[in-house]
């Protein structure tokens, strides 16, 4: 399985990106499915003006890693693309960028929900929200823990 | 001859550091580690110690039985980490 990991301030090309994929792939893929995370403007109550990302490099990107280990373990992959950005974005702005790439497309669209529940729960970045009266850390969510129980429980 | 600590996103901010370096023969293990950070940084040592807080050792998180036995050398990276909210 070819696998790229890459943090970055930088925005991302969804379309480059997934052309690479099916230039370097050609004819060996049937299914290529995408998930973009995008800054929302509203949190809650809350009008966000923007969101800062933060993360420990080397630690996050092995964190990372391990995830790709477990996607390609538990499914027939060509590929897996994970991009996170860091430092400040704003509404509209993308944050992160998983691909998944398979020959079928059961395969992909499963792998494609793994790796963006389980980014979620496990990949070493931290968040936080900048408001119209200040800034404030982003707190994990329990409902992201229980999408990732759930994977957790179909092993079983 | 020494170990770094380092401290993350909220942590950072309530600690008022991103980095401190201790020598190494002074903080043999996590415990002393801990004690040492108390001593040093006061009272705002305490978010150190909350339960959602993980310590990274050379960027590998341990467990919180692993944390207590595991001993420190020259060269060591010790994070503080909050909890994680990426994606």
């Amino acid at each position: 399985m070819y696998r790229a990991v890459r943090i970055q301030h930088e925005d991302f090309d969804l379309g480059a990106e997934t052309e690479q994929l099916r230039a370097q792939l050609a004819g060996r893929i049937g299914a290529l499915s995408v998930f973009v995370g995008l800054v929302r403007e509203q949190f809650e109550d809350s009008a966000v003006n923007g969101l800062h990302l933060e993360h420990y490099p080397g630690m996050t990107e092995q964190s990372i890693g391990r995830i790709l280990d477990q996607v390609e373990q538990r499914w027939l992959l060509d590929a897996a693309v994970i991009v996170h950005r860091v430092g400040t974005l704003h509404p509209g702005d993308q944050i992160v960028l998983v691909i998944a790439a398979a020959g079928h497309r059961k395969d992909s669209l499963e792998a494609c929900t793994f790796m963006i529940d389980y980014l979620k729960t496990d990949a070493v970045f931290w968040k936080k929200e900048l408001l119209a009266d200040g800034a404030r850390w982003v707190e994990s969510f329990d409902t992201d823990y229980a999408r990732v129980k759930a994977w957790q429980q179909k092993d079983a | 001859m020494s170990v770094a600590v380092l401290f993350f996103a909220s942590l950072r901010e309530q600690v008022g550091r991103e980095q401190i370096s201790l020598p190494a023969d002074e903080v043999p293990d996590l415990p002393s580690l801990l004690a040492r950070l108390d001593r040093e940084l006061g009272d705002v040592a305490s978010h150190l110690h909350r339960p959602s807080v993980r310590v990274a050792l050379n960027q590998s998180l341990l467990d919180t039985d692993d944390a207590a036995r595991r001993s420190l050398k020259d060269g060591d990276e010790v994070a503080f980490l909050p909890p994680i909210t990426g994606g």
